[in-house]
């Protein structure tokens, strides 16, 4: 019990108390952690210092020594208080020999602060139970009051007859003793402070609000008042976001403290108030508040950023140390996580389960999420960027909103911005004249907001060209620089850019190529790790399945049922926190696999070099590195494996050959206007000896839609692939037995048909597919792929020696 | 004997009276000391008295009103003896703020209690019919009569419950004012440094709606009437559409359902539309935009961490209430606005596209979803938000032509329609017959100027609210192909109005 100043109740001594003392005595002196060290009896020589005089105290070692002295603890906090500060005071004393200090230590007050609880409470669960336990909460810090000291043990000096009366302990009131020691004096209310001989100890009144995750939708944040005392103060600034540990305690009513007996003393203030009436006088009448406020006394504080829980991770927080962190059942979850074998697929549901196909969209989307592993130079200091960055360029309503739109909900830390509704300024950062101070201070904009998540930006394509140059830097070097009005600054944008583009005109044109159909400048297309193309396919069976998804929304009205994902939110957010803290390395095989996949791109660009928009750079290089490093974190795995590197290889091929190949329009008419141009030359040219005969178009027998004759790329590449095969493979068994000449197109035309013989149904059919294969040959010759041994009408092909066909 | 004595005495005397019958047991269960005080107050509640200035301060009265701000939960002991001058009595922490010490000493006994505070507001936009209903028909509070803003004020009430309320529910409140004790001497945790009114409950209800089943005649009245005030038929359906509509699903990325906001264009005065509207429906909350309105007043709530208090937001009412934004009384051309009008701007956008508002915590925002029709009413097209449903309305437009019970009869019906809405189902066959027409529809559309699944997900909440029309409990391709039907016409009249006054929509 605490010993009331100067009362005349006999005063009994709290056994239990006593004990604890003793045995946390024990735990300081005794307790070793695995490497046998004494930490506790080394770290409380510190407390020797003048400055010092809290000492920092893991519950888990407390557990782990004596699991009753921890219930005890946990349970009886605020009563076994002062037990566990003497024993402390005890054993400091003890270890100190030079007389000065502890002459010194008599006098200061030391602190045990507690941390690790095992068990995090919310602040809207805290109830009058729980006042006196230890517990652990989360909040973020709305306000903070000056620091001011506050007097922990007063000394008085009695006004009658000069007695010192020492060591008067003061209950958050100002409490003078009730008696003077002095047996003979009879004075009971005219004492003075002695300020020099009195201690004090720092203290700061802060106030803490629930933080937005943790609420319940649809309520108000709650908030709490938190007394912080010693060497916490100062800690924390508004709008940190902290863990608490410590215990709820109730304001004391002083009345309330009024043992049996007693009167509640109105007051000096009395008689001038009387006249007042209403509220004023109300108290002077002898009025008392009946209710309580509660207020969290803290024992320790730290910011949540470096612990699991919160989700922003520095970044070099080393995975074991996160995993040793993390509690059975997160250890658990995460494990088997890891181990899925479809882990893509299911993360992808998971993160995006309203959206209907774009699959490579979405795995695209998720290797940004995990990202690469950024890269510093050690002596020049240049750093690698290991953010990935992705555009997505399309129709309108397909989704691309969505896709940003979830991304941003999603992460953690994400800012959705309008590249209209943007300037550069908004989107870096901007300078801008403080009101109360008139100094120049900057103001951060998205991509500074972003800092360590995703800056999503709709509609990049209509950004003003000079603002597109502001974000080079950014998204490059990962710094946005800043000179203006004296204000010279280097800030870090360490984030990664999701972009959302529209088309030129309204509508994606398949048979240009992206750089037509797009008005982004070269740089800023390279910067991008990959590209995706997202088409309106005008067709029954889309529109069959969104209005299939949209009624579907229509009907689930009982209870909106989210839609099955294979794993909760809040576990794929853990799972790419973790994931994060993984930097894996690349193996040699890996390497190598690498190396041969960029000889093999650049290759492929130097044939078209025409129509090439995207060139194939170093750039592109290092976006595979980065995409094998996030598909590695992918499988939380610490080495990157050749299986890795082609994957992500596929996708950036994906990804470029929907940017470089366009469909392919096997129409004749655009030939025949071709040779319209060189008829009308040849007429008009009167020093042309020759005239140039004028080839009679074909004459269409069987009519053909001409929007048949159209083809995708990748079914152009199949047909070709096919026919170059059969030659070759012909070649191969001809060549071992006699002089083989070659194929006549016919030839290859009926062999094409009669394989897909199956496929064909009607005659229209079978025409179409004649005229496409016999286009597709005319084609590949232009294309210099087959060479005609014999022109003419049925000219005899070979397959042309150095070509080769890349299998995909 | 026990009425008058209720009457006559202070309730927390009473309560008093009743603690002291059984202290021990009292102090052991409190819940069943509570119940039986709340048995005792019963037949006083039934007959109390709405609250106004008037009212004197010890009387049990009654109150409507919409919590506005949830301040944590504050402490109270059970129950008390005081002794003073020899005398000893026992007295119960209940509708207390305090004890009467002078001269007297005060000992705690038994556990203490959590009270949850909130901050109550009269309801915003509350209509005139509503609250005299609310108020009662009897003379003896004629006195009493007036808007409910000049009848309360903004107070602090204090239930001893279990549940939490969530912020912006409509409650019944029944209790006594208490005054408030401020405490001098400087315990500075006082969480509401202004000091409001003091209100302890005693008990609460929850605002009833009457449920009948909506008669397909009523609804035919209820059109006609609408019509003939309107002059167009196809407008009246989409403002009773509009009326009946109410928000209770929020797919990803789209238009919640089953939410219609309007944009009635072609006004130049509000005044008679609006009367229509507060005629029919009891919460109205009327708008009237005007440069200074949206510079100075903000219209979504900040917290206040110096005070530490939440302003209400313009816009911050209870579910169900229909928010007009009328942008009649804007001037012509542009006009300077400063201070919170571009985040007043993205609020209306907002609230009328998703159903959220954002309530501004300064260092997170937090959205809070909402269900408030909405009605915008312009000159010509709305000038802040593109409304999905654009109505063009001819001029010369007349007050209902209803007698009061036909009034009467509306209200119910309508807001039976609006409860029921979620009702209306979509069965397996009819679906496909929906999915087909709209695969067919798709086709037409240019895919360059509209969005195919917007357009079906309207053209689905367009259905349900016609079913809800015309009483049927589902939704069926006839439903569909008069949505269709309805669509036509709108768009129809809207162009010609437009052309005839050279606007471009």
């Amino acid at each position: 019990m605490e010993e009331l100043a100067g009362s005349n109740v006999a005063k009994y001594e709290d056994i239990e108390g006593i004990r604890t003392q003793n045995e946390f005595g024990k735990f300081l002196r005794d307790y070793a952690d695995e490497t046998g060290v004494h930490v506790y009896q080394k770290a409380s020589i510190g407390l020797l210092e003048p400055e010092r005089n809290t000492i920092f105290i893991d519950l888990a070692h407390v557990h782990q020594f004596s699991a009753s002295l921890y219930t005890a603890i946990s349970l009886h906090y605020y009563r076994l208080y002062p037990y566990i500060c003497s024993a402390l005071q005890l054993m400091v004393l003890d270890g100190c020999s030079n007389s000065d200090h502890r002459q010194r230590l008599h006098k200061k007050q030391l602190h045990v602060a507690f941390n690790n609880h095992s068990t995090n409470s919310k602040i809207r669960e805290l109830t009058a139970e729980s006042v006196g336990c230890l517990v652990q909460i989360r909040g973020q810090v709305i306000r903070t009051h000056p620091v001011h000291p506050e007097l922990s043990q007063a000394t008085f000096v009695c006004d009658e007859c000069g007695v010192t009366i020492r060591d008067v302990k003061q209950q958050f009131r100002y409490t003078q003793p009730s008696k003077c020691t002095n047996a003979h004096c009879l004075n009971r209310v005219r004492f003075s402070l002695d300020v020099d001989d009195s201690s004090f100890v720092d203290f700061q009144k802060i106030r803490i609000q629930e933080q937005a995750d943790e609420l319940p939708r649809g309520s108000i944040p709650r908030a709490l008042d938190v007394i912080v005392r010693g060497e916490l103060v100062e800690r924390v600034q508004p709008g940190d976001r902290i863990t608490l540990t410590g215990t709820l305690m109730a304001i004391p009513d002083v009345g309330m403290f009024s043992t049996p007996g007693m009167r509640a003393d109105p007051g000096k203030g009395a008689k001038a108030k009387l006249d007042e009436g209403g509220i004023g006088g109300l108290k002077s009448l002898g009025v008392r508040e009946l209710t309580y406020r509660l207020s969290f006394l803290c024992s320790n504080l730290q910011n949540s950023a470096t612990t699991f829980g919160g989700q922003e991770l520095a970044d070099s927080v080393d995975h074991f140390a996160l995993w040793q962190s993390m509690t059975h059942d997160e250890q658990k979850i995460l494990k088997a996580m890891s181990e899925d074998r479809d882990i893509e697929k299911n993360l992808t549901d998971s993160i995006f389960p309203n959206i209907y196909g774009g699959d490579e969209i979405k795995v695209g989307v998720l290797l940004m999420l995990f990202g690469g592993v950024g890269k510093r130079a050690g002596k020049e200091g240049t750093t690698l960027r290991g953010d990935i960055n992705v555009c997505l360029v399309g129709d309108p309503s397909t989704a691309k909103s969505q896709v940003l739109k979830r991304v941003e909900e999603f992460s953690p830390r994400a800012v959705y911005t309008s590249g209209k509704a943007s300037s550069a300024a908004g989107l870096t950062a901007a300078v801008v004249k403080d009101e109360e101070s008139m100094d120049f201070v900057i103001e951060a904009g998205a991509l500074m907001l972003a800092d360590n998540g995703v800056c999503c930006i709709d509609e990049f394509d209509k950004m003003d060209p000079k603002d597109q140059v502001a974000i080079h830097e950014a998204m490059e070097q990962q710094t946005i620089s800043i000179t203006k009005a004296g204000v010279k600054a280097t800030l870090n944008a360490r984030a990664s850019i999701l972009a959302a583009a529209n088309p030129i005109g309204g509508r994606y044109d398949r048979s240009r190529s992206l750089k037509h159909n797009i008005q982004l400048s070269a740089p800023i297309m390279s910067r991008f790790d990959l590209f995706f193309v997202l088409i309106d396919e005008c067709n029954e069976v889309i529109d069959f399945a969104i209005a299939r998804r949209i009624l579907d929304n229509h009907r689930n009205i009982r209870g909106q049922k989210l839609r099955e994902t294979p794993y909760p939110e809040d576990d794929v957010k853990k799972y790419i926190a973790f994931a994060r803290c993984f930097k894996p390395k690349i193996n040699p095989a890996a390497a190598e696999t690498l190396v041969a996949s960029y000889k093999k791109l650049r290759l492929q660009d130097s044939n078209n070099a025409a129509t090439s928009s995207w060139r194939i750079t170093v750039r592109q290089l290092e976006s595979l590195v980065r995409l094998s490093e996030a598909l590695a974190r992918l499988k939380c795995s610490s080495e990157v494996t050749p299986a890795h590197v082609n994957r992500a290889a596929q996708l950036l091929m994906k990804s470029i050959v929907r940017v470089e190949q366009p469909d392919v329009l096997l129409d004749e008419e655009m030939e025949q206007i071709d040779e319209f141009f060189v008829n009308e030359q040849g007429q008009g040219d009167e020093n042309m000896d020759t005239n140039v005969p004028p080839v009679e178009p074909e004459i269409n027998k069987h009519q053909i839609d001409p929007s048949k004759l159209k083809i995708r790329y990748d079914v152009f590449k199949h047909i070709a692939d096919m026919l170059v095969l059969h030659m070759q493979s012909d070649q191969e068994t001809a060549s071992s037995e006699e002089e083989w000449s070659g194929v006549k197109s016919s030839q290859l035309v009926e062999w094409y048909l009669s394989v897909l013989e199956s496929e064909i149904e009607t005659e229209e059919q079978y025409h179409e597919q004649k005229t496409i294969c016999e286009r597709v040959i005319r084609r590949l010759t232009a294309d210099r792929i087959l060479v005609e041994l014999e022109p003419g009408e049925n000219p005899v092909l070979i397959v042309h020696p150095n070509y080769v066909v890349e299998m995909q | 004997m026990v009425k008058e004595s209720l009457e006559n005495t202070a309730a927390a005397h009473v309560f008093d009276r009743i603690f002291q019958e059984n202290v021990d047991e009292h102090l052991k269960a409190p819940s069943t000391f509570i119940a039986k005080c709340r048995e005792r107050f019963s037949e006083v509640i039934e007959t109390c008295p709405p609250h106004s200035p008037s009212t004197p301060k010890e009387q049990v009265v009654r109150l409507r009103c919409m919590i506005q701000d949830e301040l944590g939960p504050e402490y109270f002991p059970i129950g008390a003896k005081i002794n003073g001058e020899g005398v000893e009595s026992y007295h119960s922490g209940f509708l207390r703020d305090s004890w009467m010490t002078f001269e007297k000493t005060v000992e705690i006994c038994g556990k203490t209690l959590a009270r949850q505070r909130y901050v109550m507001v009269p309801v915003p936009g509350a209509t005139e019919w509503w609250e005299n209903e609310w108020m009662g028909s009897e003379e003896l509070y004629s006195a009493a009569r007036g808007p409910p803003s000049k009848r309360i004020e903004k107070f602090l009430a204090k239930f001893v419950v279990d549940e939490e309320f969530k912020p912006n529910t409509i409650l019944e409140l029944y209790g006594v004012f208490v005054d408030p004790v401020k405490d001098e001497e400087g315990i500075e945790e006082e969480c509401h440094k202004e000091t409001i009114p003091c209100f302890h409950v005693i008990t609460h209800k929850q605002p009833e709606v009457d449920h009948q089943e909506p008669k397909e005649i009523t609804i035919k009245k209820l059109n006609e009437a609408l019509t003939t005030s309107l002059g167009d038929p196809n407008a009246a359906n989409f403002l009773l559409m509009n009326l009946i509509s109410t928000t209770y699903s929020r797919p990803a990325a789209s238009l919640p359902i089953c939410s219609f906001p309007l944009n009635l264009c072609g006004l130049e005065n509000s005044k008679r539309i609006v009367e229509i509207i507060t005629q029919l429906l009891p919460k109205v909350l009327h708008v009237k935009l005007t440069p200074e309105l949206i510079s100075e007043t903000p219209f979504a709530p900040i917290k206040n961490y110096e005070t530490e208090t939440l302003r209400q937001g313009l816009l911050q009412v209870a579910p169900g209430t229909t928010v007009i934004f009328d942008e009649t009384s804007l001037p012509e051309g542009n006009f300077q606005v400063t201070n919170y009008a571009p985040a007043n701007c993205s609020t209306m956008e907002h609230v009328l596209l998703t159903q959220q508002i954002r309530y501004d915590f300064g260092y997170y925002q937090l959205p809070f979803d909402v269900d408030t029709p909405i009605i915008v009413i312009s000159k010509g097209i709305s000038r802040f938000i593109k409304t999905p449903w654009r109505v063009a309305l001819p001029p010369g437009i007349t007050g209902l032509p209803s007698t009061s019970d036909e009034l009467i009869d509306f209200r119910q019906t309508i807001q039976t329609l609006k409860t029921k809405l979620k009702d209306i189902s979509i069965n397996m066959d009819e679906a496909k017959g929906v999915q087909e027409a709209f695969v067919e529809l798709a086709k037409t559309l240019d895919p360059k100027k509209e969005d195919k699944s917007q357009t079906f997900h309207q053209m689905l909440i367009l259905c349900r609210l016609i079913s809800a029309l015309h009483g049927k409990p589902s939704v069926d391709l006839e439903s569909w192909r008069e949505a269709r039907k309805f669509e036509k016409e709108r768009l129809e009249t809207l162009n010609e109005w437009a052309k005839s006054v050279n606007l471009i929509v």
